[in-house]
């Protein structure tokens, strides 16, 4: 069974997120920084009427923050209820990627480990399937 | 099919919540012929439907409840405690099923044993005849149906929460491009009738707005009819008698808040029940009817919804809880006998501490009241108790009316903002204000206020963020606050920016993880904003959690510092400092001058599609906002034009009086200045109002001789503005109701009606009361009392 997967780009890295989860991708508008929280919080911005949390996402995968500014690119995603935005260098396509593409053998490197779920193979290149909840998990942020 | 089973699956878990009050009720009086029929009823409707589902454990239950109950609407068996026990547990097993039916669990299957259980009290030959008898009783129901149901039903659709939710999500959007949109058409000096239908639209939205918010609001019987049910488990469990009485249940809440108040409430009802009510022989012993009562009021004031829950148990015994505090190491004895009552009983909430003898399956586990507490306060709620040893407890649980909107303030601290709750401000102060002194203990930094000291941080500090680059004015403000939680503390912020109802939502967890923040909300000009957990920041601050005796000590100064009557000092729009009393000040607001009109010959505001009077303003500036004060009699609200607002003081000086009676009310000291307090009926008494109609107005004659100047100047102006017709005519005096006279103006002393003025502070000729003519209240309140005798 074959999914959809948007492709996008972390610090430099290409990703692939399951489209199932992303509600939309949008440019952020003003971010309200958000003090003595974890530094993967980049701040909240508002779209429409709704609050959301911007996840910096390259801190997530290397721990060196990013400077964000109005008018990135994020990737709006509902977990658990609440809705976040998370920062990506830029998206790139939509691919579709089947059950018989997920390369069980490769496992991605120990910065990445955290937040990726599966290596897929689209074309003649390996993606890394991101997991939106890894990156908001507070639980795992804490331990780290 | 799939639609059909959500149907009933919905329908039943509703009939079921309002049954629960009413199988209660039935095990009391079990003769009660309707009772037993809504109940016979639900498993009647039960059966029905899953025979046409095809669920055949519900089946089973159902139909064996239905021939249980059948018999007892015949009268063939008698509705006895034990039997309703059983029929409970079926009814309970159907609610679990259908439960298990939404969710999709299995359940483990022994309803043979219920259902035998419970025919066990049918008498024997009685249950083959049930099955040859039910197409009677069908017919019979129907009949019963049709008429019960002409009278009830209202008209109801039944949405998804999601719907709902959605929509409320579309609304507020269109708020925000309506404040958008309105920001834009000021801009660009649309015409008149861009304005117009824009007004128009505007309203309308505005009207959408409350019905959604409406939709979220729920009856609190959806709570309450949960409760007697519980209840009757509780005391059975006990083996003690109790009776429920719950007043009240038409007081809508928020949906939400009906979901989170469900567990504290159960907790405090089985509090009371196990450590506030005895035994029945206890109870005799001390002089009280044998069946203990537990009454619950909801009742709805101002934007608080207040639940009590009172009791005529034992009460708490304070020695006992005492010694239990200090053998769980949580004072000291000799803290203990420092500290005042309320304090005292404010230690149940603390956790690990209970009164209970012994652990039993319901409470004393030391967790309860310190759950109940922290439930509340997630809500925005408090609880305060009112004991009366040997006499029972009342306990007052204050709740937002709605969960998701509070009133706020918004403070800015470098260059962001944060939103906190009123509820917690105990009171807002100047940096400059002369009674305010902050010391700085080598990091650790402590305010004196009033004599009074608070732990004390700078809200930037505390946040580790930069300070604003351009920060309005010098002076910094000062809020006090006290959490729910944690000890009173001073937070030094840039400036208070505005009073207003937040739309809190909650954070994300990993924002929430931090503890000083309570939600996110979505101001009007659409920036996103952190709401501060006031109990949150206390504890960042390094106030320390345990209720001392010292900390109390200052709350309950403090509580009488807030009771004394406070004035707030401004400078109005002719420029000059002045006073207003406090209570009469509902908020400050900036209304943008486009919003304000000359129309009807007075200065008018458009706020909240209502127009309201501003006074004392003359110059309207050509834009930019007029700062108002808004004031309130409790019934009209009027704006009062300030140029800028100063400080709050309080009242405990003299006020000398003014010359001006009827504008000002007198002159006090504040920061060695003397500034005219303003007379507040002033700005009433220009309020053509029906109750005020000349006719109801009780007429005063003022029988002067010569001189009349102090009469006609000072003494008829006041009575004017404070709803009295004044007459000077000889003619009216019998008519009057209130004759007034100076020393030596008139005559006979018989006249019940008379007031005498005497004109030096200290009465010196006369043996008769008289007041002193410049004794405002005096005289205001002699001549009520003297209406009432007459009347």
């Amino acid at each position: 069974m074959a999914e959809l997967y948007l492709i996008a780009y972390i610090d430099g890295c290409r990703v692939a997120i399951n489209s199932g989860r992303i509600e939309s991708i949008v440019q952020i508008p003003e971010i309200i920084s958000v003090p003595r929280v974890d530094p993967s919080i980049a701040g909240l911005f508002a779209l429409r009427s709704r609050v959301l949390t911007l996840i910096d996402s390259q801190y997530s995968v290397t721990g060196n923050r990013q400077q964000l500014a109005k008018g990135c690119l994020a990737v709006v995603v509902e977990i658990s209820g609440h809705h976040y935005g998370l920062a990506v260098d830029k998206v790139e396509d939509v691919v579709s990627i089947s059950d018989e593409a997920i390369q069980k053998s490769i496992s991605p490197s120990a910065k990445w480990k955290p937040v990726i779920s599966e290596i897929a193979q689209v074309g003649d290149h390996l993606v890394m399937i991101l997991d939106p909840a890894k990156m908001v998990d507070c639980d795992q942020l804490l331990a780290a | 099919m799939d639609d059909l089973l959500d149907d009933f699956i919905a329908e039943t878990r509703e009939t079921l919540e309002a049954l629960s009050g009413q199988l209660v009720q039935w095990e009391k009086n079990p003769q009660d012929r309707t009772l037993i029929d809504s109940v016979f009823r639900f498993v009647h409707t039960v059966k029905g439907s899953c025979g046409f589902l095809d669920l055949p454990r519900l089946l089973r239950l159902s139909h064996a409840a239905e021939d249980v109950l059948s018999s007892a609407r015949e009268g063939k068996i008698i509705a006895s405690t034990q039997l309703v026990t059983k029929i409970l547990a079926v009814v309970d097993r159907i609610a679990a099923l259908t439960e298990a039916l939404d969710t999709g669990r299995a359940l483990f299957d022994n309803d043979g044993d219920l259902i035998e259980e419970m025919l066990a009290f049918l008498p024997k030959d009685d249950v083959d005849i049930s099955e040859s008898a039910e197409t009677d009783r069908v017919f019979d129901l129907e009949n019963e149906y049709s008429s019960d149901n002409i009278k009830s039903k209202a008209r109801t659709v039944r949405v998804s929460l999601n719907l709902l939710d959605r929509l409320m999500n579309g609304v507020s959007d269109m708020v925000l491009a309506r404040n958008e949109v309105s920001r834009q058409l000021r801009k660009s000096q649309a015409e008149a009738d861009v304005d117009l239908a824009f007004g128009r639209l505007s309203a309308s939205v505005a009207e959408m707005r409350d019905t959604v918010g409406l939709m979220r609001m729920q009856n609190i019987d959806r709570l309450f009819s949960s409760l007697p049910r519980l209840l009757r488990d509780i005391s059975l469990e006990l083996g003690k008698e109790v009776d429920l009485r719950i007043d009240g249940s038409e007081v809508e809440v928020d949906r939400e808040m009906v979901e989170a108040l469900r567990d504290p409430l159960t907790h405090i009802l089985r509090n009371a029940v196990d450590h506030g009510i005895e035994t029945a022989a206890e109870r005799l012993a001390a002089g009280k009817p044998s069946v203990g009562q537990i009454h619950i009021v909801a009742r709805q004031s101002g934007n608080q919804i207040l639940i009590e829950i009172m009791d005529n148990g034992r009460g708490i015994d304070l020695e006992k809880l005492g010694s239990r505090a200090v053998d769980s190491k949580i004072v000291t004895a000799a803290q203990w006998q420092k500290m005042t009552e309320k304090s005292q009983l404010n230690t149940i909430f603390v956790p690990g501490l209970s009164t209970a003898k012994q652990v039993t399956a319901i409470s004393g586990r030391g967790v309860g009241m310190d759950i109940v507490k922290s439930n509340l306060q997630a809500i925005g709620g408090t609880v305060d108790l009112e004991n009366s040893a040997g006499q029972g407890l009342k306990m007052t649980l204050r709740l937002p009316l709605t969960l998701s909107i509070i009133a706020g303030l918004s403070i800015k601290a470098g260059d962001q903002f944060f939103g906190v709750s009123r509820n917690s401000v105990v009171e807002i102060l100047s940096s400059t204000n002369k009674n305010v002194k902050i010391d700085d203990l080598g990091g650790v930094s402590v305010a004196h206020i009033r004599g009074k000291r608070y732990p004390y941080a700078k809200l930037e500090e505390l946040l580790g963020i930069e300070k604003g680059e351009n920060p309005v004015s010098s002076n910094r403000t000062l809020i006090v606050i006290r959490p729910a939680i944690g000890r009173t503390y001073v937070l030094d912020v840039e400036s208070v920016i505005d009073n207003e109802e937040l739309v809190v939502k909650p954070g994300a967890p990993i924002i929430m993880a931090s503890g000083l923040y309570a939600g996110t909300t979505l101001p009007d000009n659409g920036r996103p904003m952190l709401l501060l957990d006031a109990s949150g920041l206390g504890e960042a601050i390094g106030v320390e959690q345990e209720p001392n005796d010292v900390a109390s000590n200052a709350d309950e100064t403090l509580v009488q510092v807030a009771k004394r009557p406070s004035a707030l000092l401004y400078i109005a729009t002719d420029g000059v400092k002045r006073a207003i009393r406090l209570n009469v000040v509902d908020r400050i607001e900036d209304v943008d001058v486009g919003d304000v009109t000359y129309v009807g010959g007075r200065m008018r505001a458009h706020v909240a599609g209502k127009l309201y009077d501003i006074c004392e303003l003359d110059i309207l500036p050509d834009d930019g906002q007029v700062k108002l004060l808004r004031l309130s009699d409790g019934q009209i609200t009027k704006f009062l034009a300030v140029e800028d607002v100063l400080d709050i003081f309080t009242l405990d000086g003299e006020i000398y009086p003014s010359a001006q009676p009827e504008i000002f009310e007198g002159v006090v000291m504040t920061q060695d200045q003397s500034v005219e307090l303003v007379n507040i009926f002033q700005y009433f008494e220009l309020q053509p109002d029906a109750a005020f109609s000349p006719k109801n107005r009780p007429l005063c004659f003022i029988g002067c001789d010569g001189n009349s100047e102090w009469e006609r100047r000072i003494l008829a102006p006041l009575l004017t503005a404070s709803g009295y017709v004044v007459s000077f005519d000889d003619a009216d005096r019998n008519d009057a109701a209130i004759v007034l006279c100076r020393d030596g103006g008139l005559e006979d002393r018989n006249d019940s009606r008379i007031l005498h003025l005497r004109e030096n502070l200290v009465p010196t000729t006369v043996a008769t009361s008289s007041i002193y003519r410049y004794d405002r209240t005096g005289l205001l309140s002699a001549i009520q009392s003297k209406l009432a005798g007459a009347a």
